[in-house]
């Protein structure tokens, strides 16, 4: 019931904005051209999902973040692992990264541009890097704060190493993992949008410089509801995932 | 089961050359301060540490042989569970690692719980464990891979008091219903007492006396010792007469002491430790058990935390401790005539 209740009160400064919104542009308080009203902003989404076109570049974008983000958080957990257990490929590999880290994903822009020209691997590269460097170091957080206790009580149960990464390290190090994920899953989204805007011809950032073009500005409104929408999704199904993989022990 | 014996183990900083044998399904206690060395010990044991020197299980050598093979049961002090495993994942993890059959294990497992009194917490994880729960699963997995040998660091340390004396009831039971060698690090010197068949004394790094609490309560090998177990007073016995209620009026010199004894025994000596002997300035009110008049020799660590008294009492030398306050409060002298008394509970029998 208080559960019930709480949602019900965070709608109500949703609603409240939206009227607010749509009476300020009602009554002529701000021009059309330059605001629309929220009404005008739901019947050209309305129309964008109906002839295809916010369908199509959601689903562009969606999966250059799809591929982006599984290769950046594969690779950045199973190195993060590597590193995190065994301490030659951290010295080696470490200090390579602790360059690479502080440069922004979208800092490579100009870079990648010339050596991958505009496609689809462009925004899926930006992803990539912007998800590897954070789930590298959670990760490597992650194993680095496994208990070495538990790591020798396993040693003197007859645990092989691989028996120890696998059922010991790599579980106890999820909860980092997913830190990283939550964080990582919307920068995702900000960075194939941001590459859309600058560089692909196709896709939800493609959208909005389009219609930033022709001064349609109920299209970058829906551009930008739809971003914020799939944001707070993927956040929800990371929070989903890890509270069941969790939520028994922690 | 095994006999275990522990030839010149020295650990780059810690251990100075250990010898040590564990016979045959014996509680073996290893007794030290912080920083001794124990837990070193315990590892060079379980091959989780270099070192140099040789361990042996039934006269051969294991040095070569790696941690996961020397078939160890290890509890530590915290009980170290798997956080993200069941009870009773925790303690199939051993045998699962081990590649034994499913049936094998289910068994097992089902006869540890069993045997622990833990068969209600299987399902449970441990963070939903109380502290003694904890150490109870912490020995059923140890115990499940029937380890030749098992090694407790100082398992119930965080445990209250009365649990504590509680669990070391019970695991004395256990290791000797299982009969299995047993080395129990501790730095309690009444755990040692209650669990360890024999002890051994440990400090930086060395083993400065092996024997039963009897033998090194009776003849402590040097000062060192003396001050660990913590300068107990010792009253040489000449006889005893059984009283009721589980009583015995001992004769120790020119007094005679009213001590816990529920059935007769050979007793030589009385022991009571510095903390069971009170002072007072005048005589207590109250019946006259175990108090006696005495003469205050010498007054020692008059400004730390606990001061020493020591007190002529009938012709026996006695050391008091208390603590600052109450000595202050106390307004004694050393030549003061005083009069003493001896806790019931804190006289022990050897």
């Amino acid at each position: 019931m208080k559960q019930r209740l709480t949602k019900v009160t965070n709608i109500i400064p949703i609603l409240a904005v939206i009227i607010i919104w749509e009476t300020v542009v009602r009554l002529g308080f701000v021009p059309s051209y330059f605001l629309p009203s929220f009404s005008q902003v739901m019947c050209s989404f309305i129309t964008l999902v109906l002839n295809g076109e916010l369908v199509y570049s959601f689903y562009r974008s969606l999966l250059r973040v799809i591929i982006g983000l599984s290769l950046g958080v594969s690779t950045g957990v199973i190195l993060g692992i590597a590193m995190g257990y065994n301490r030659i490929v951290e010295n080696t590999l470490n200090p390579i990264f602790y360059l690479l880290y502080p440069i922004p994903a979208l800092g490579w822009l100009p870079l990648l541009l010339i050596w991958i020209g505009i496609s689809d691997l462009l925004p899926i590269t930006l992803i990539f890097l912007c998800s590897f460097f954070p789930l590298l170091y959670n990760t490597l957080t992650g194993v680095k704060s496994v208990d070495k206790q538990l790591v020798m009580v396993a040693k003197t149960l007859g645990a092989s190493d691989i028996q120890i990464l696998v059922e010991i390290v790599i579980p106890l190090a999820v909860p980092n993992i997913f830190t990283g994920l939550r964080l990582e899953a919307g920068m995702a989204w900000r960075t194939v949008l941001a590459a859309e805007m600058v560089a692909i011809p196709i896709g939800l950032g493609a959208l909005a410089m389009k219609a930033q073009s022709l001064l349609l500005i109920d299209v970058i409104i829906d551009v930008l509801i739809v971003l914020s929408l799939v944001c707070l999704i993927s956040e929800k199904i990371i929070e989903f995932l890890e509270k069941k993989l969790t939520k028994d022990w922690l | 089961m095994t006999r275990l014996e522990l030839v010149d183990i020295r650990n780059s900083y810690i251990l100075k050359g250990i010898n040590l044998k564990v016979n045959d399904g014996e509680l073996f206690v290893l007794l030290g301060p912080s920083g001794s060395g124990k837990t070193t010990l315990l590892n060079v044991i379980s091959g989780l540490i270099n070192y140099t020197g040789t361990v042996l299980f039934d006269g051969t050598p294991v040095d070569n042989i790696p941690t996961a093979k020397r078939n160890i049961g290890v509890v530590f002090q915290e009980s170290s569970l798997f956080p993200h495993m069941t009870v009773e994942e925790n303690i199939a993890f051993g045998p699962r690692v081990r590649k034994i059959s499913d049936k094998a294990i289910k068994t097992s497992v089902e006869q540890m719980l069993k045997l622990m009194k833990i068969e209600h917490l299987k399902d449970r994880y441990p963070k939903t464990l109380s502290g003694g729960e904890k150490q109870r699963v912490a020995i059923a997995r140890a115990l499940v891979i029937k380890p030749k040998i098992l090694l407790m660091d100082e398992p119930f340390n965080n445990l209250d008091p009365r649990l504590r004396k509680y669990m070391r009831d019970e695991f004395k039971h256990l290791q000797r219903m299982l009969h299995i060698t047993t080395l129990f690090v501790t730095h309690d010197m009444k755990e040692a007492k209650e669990l360890g068949d024999r002890i051994a004394i440990m400090k930086d790094g060395e083993i400065k006396q092996i024997g039963t609490y009897k033998e090194i309560i009776s003849e402590p090998k040097d000062d060192e010792v003396f001050d660990f177990i913590g300068s107990p007073n010792i009253l040489p016995c000449d006889s005893y007469e059984m009283l009721e209620h589980g009583l015995a009026k001992v004769k120790c010199g020119n007094i005679t002491l009213l001590v816990p004894l529920d059935e007769p025994r050979p007793i030589q000596k009385v022991v009571i430790y510095p903390e069971d002997v009170y002072i007072y300035h005048n005589e207590p009110k109250g019946p006259k058990l175990n108090i006696f008049a005495g003469e205050v020799l010498d007054i020692m660590n008059k400004n730390s935390f606990k001061v020493k008294v020591t007190i002529n009492v009938h012709g026996f030398i006695v050391l008091s401790e208390m603590l600052r306050d109450e000595f202050s409060s106390l307004g004694i002298s050393v030549g003061d005539k005083v009069f003493v008394k001896f806790i019931l509970k804190g006289l022990q029998l050897l």
